[in-house]
């Protein structure tokens, strides 16, 4: 009786749709149910605008010019843009699960290698997969998601501008390879994201006021001027500027609104990139670990002990309840400066050790080691969100 | 000499190593030393008893001293720092003596 409930339950398991079955049944209904819009629009429009004369025999050219700008909300054109953006992401979707043969994140997560047969059976099963609708896709237009993560690769494009002072502080003899060390030491620690690195131009500039304050958190002014003078292409590149900032590294998020132009930067101090010298910070910070840390956040990361608090070090600051938005970094209440001891816990109701050798921390440089796969995701999102220009085989 | 000065920053209404959260961020009291953290750049750290680090922004000369013992008082507020690694916590510091 058992076995023959049991075999039941499998067979009723398999013939659950598969993940690319659903998400292709979503596109259809999708456009089916953006094609119906399509033929309402006339009345929409119409209603919206103002007008009374039907809207669907007039030629759309000589509609618009009767348009007067000023009577189109910001919420009417945002409704376009996603409009345009969701048709497009359909026929990628559509486009890319034509391709769609594994999910290479259930091998990720689960950090299991299976045979190709087992992992289709389980697949078909509905068991441990995934479905596409949670991480495998990526957000866009109206909560719709696309595409798998895993199909992409990413290169980031990095422009250094090296700030120093007139008396040549700022830079050294060398300062050529520890920019080269720097990216192959970026490049080592993404590659498991499909995330690379390419230099393509350094450039120094000597100014005292640039070289001391530029900074957000201490002279905009300063760090306006610098960035609009010195950004190169920001609208493709990552743009990284060397000076004294008292921060180790600085970084946009990538949904800032300057995004894309010279206001999307990253400040760092210039002895904290690769190489660097054993006097900074009693040599906490010599492997160039603080261009990864910002990197992440140029890609979108929070900090792991993310807290809210006004001093992460203290009991108030509330990592064990916020934390970095991401399911699989471990929990850690507070932030460290100093050691990599990975037996501390301190959110105790919640699983694992604190990640202290996690990139997005404040452990020094020795101790960062690793990303989560979660982490690997969010910035994989991020740029295909906003960060487009960075994918390399773009659809 | 230190109980005189401990005392004096009970009678202002905290001990050291306590905080309090101001419309600016919190307010930190507590003893440490000064250590010169980076001879190029001459940016100096204050490293507390219970080895916490702070960053003091725009330190008057008369305390840019590797080792010196001090009592302090300032604002830290790291809120708006989410986007930042930082080798200390930022501290404008409002009071400081040589212990």
């Amino acid at each position: 009786m058992f076995a023959f409930t049991a075999i039941a339950i499998i067979i009723y398991s398999c013939h659950t749709a598969t993940p690319k079955e659903q998400a292709l049944a979503k596109v259809e209904e999708f456009n089916s149910v953006l094609e119906q819009a399509a033929v309402s629009q006339p009345a929409r429009a119409a209603d919206n605008f103002h007008t009374t004369s039907a809207i669907d025999t007039a030629p759309i050219n000589s509609k618009f010019n009767q348009l007067r700008m000023g009577e189109i909300t910001k919420a009417d054109l945002q409704e376009i843009e996603h409009d345009l953006t969701f048709k497009r992401l359909l026929s990628l979707e559509k486009s890319l699960l034509s391709r769609w043969q594994t999910i290479p994140a259930f091998k990720s997560y689960a950090n299991v290698k299976l045979s190709d047969t087992i992992t289709h059976v389980i697949r078909r099963c509905a068991a441990f997969d995934r479905a596409p609708a949670e991480a495998e896709r990526v957000p866009a237009a109206r909560g719709m998601r696309s595409v798998s993560l895993d199909y992409y690769t990413y290169e980031v494009p990095v422009a250094f501008h090296i700030i120093t002072s007139s008396k040549g502080v700022g830079t050294q003899p060398g300062m050529n390879k520890r920019i080269v060390d720097q990216i192959a030491i970026l490049n080592s620690n993404y590659a498991k994201f499909n995330i690379s690195f390419k230099w393509v131009s350094t450039d120094v500039t000597v100014n005292d006021n640039w070289f001391q304050n530029a900074s957000y958190f201490s002279d905009t002014a300063a760090l306006r001027q610098m960035t609009e003078a010195l950004a190169k292409n920001p609208e493709k590149v990552m743009n990284v500027y060397t000076n004294n900032s008292k921060y180790l590294g600085e970084s946009t998020f990538p949904w800032y609104p300057g995004k894309g132009t010279a206001g999307d930067y990253i400040v760092m101090n210039f002895n904290a990139l690769a190489d660097g010298p054993g006097t900074l910070f009693e040599g906490k910070y010599t492997q160039g670990k603080t261009l990864v840390h910002e990197a992440g956040h140029f890609l979108g990361l929070f900090h792991t002990f993310e807290g809210g608090a006004a001093d992460c070090q203290s009991a108030q600051n509330d990592g064990c309840t916020i934390g970095d938005q991401v399911d699989d970094t471990p929990w850690q209440k507070i932030c460290y400066f100093d050691g990599c001891d990975l037996s501390l816990k301190s959110c105790p109701d919640k699983p694992g050790n604190d990640p202290v050798k996690n990139f997005m921390g404040y452990n020094p440089d020795p101790c960062m080691t690793e990303f989560t796969n979660g982490q690997g995701d969010r910035m994989k999102q991020n740029i295909i969100r906003y960060r487009y220009y960075l994918v390399t085989n773009p659809i | 000499m230190r109980r005189v000065l401990f005392i004096i920053f009970l009678s202002m209404g905290l001990a050291p190593g306590l905080r309090s959260q101001s419309p600016h961020g919190l307010i930190v009291k507590d003893t440490g030393k000064i250590i010169l953290a980076d001879p190029v750049s001459q940016t100096y750290m204050i490293r507390t008893k219970a080895n916490k680090i702070y960053l003091p922004v725009a330190l008057n000369k008369d305390f840019m001293q590797d080792g010196l013992k001090i009592i302090f008082e300032g604002n830290v507020d790291t809120a708006r720092l989410k986007r930042a690694r930082l080798a200390g916590i930022p501290i404008t510091i409002n009071r400081i003596i040589k212990q």
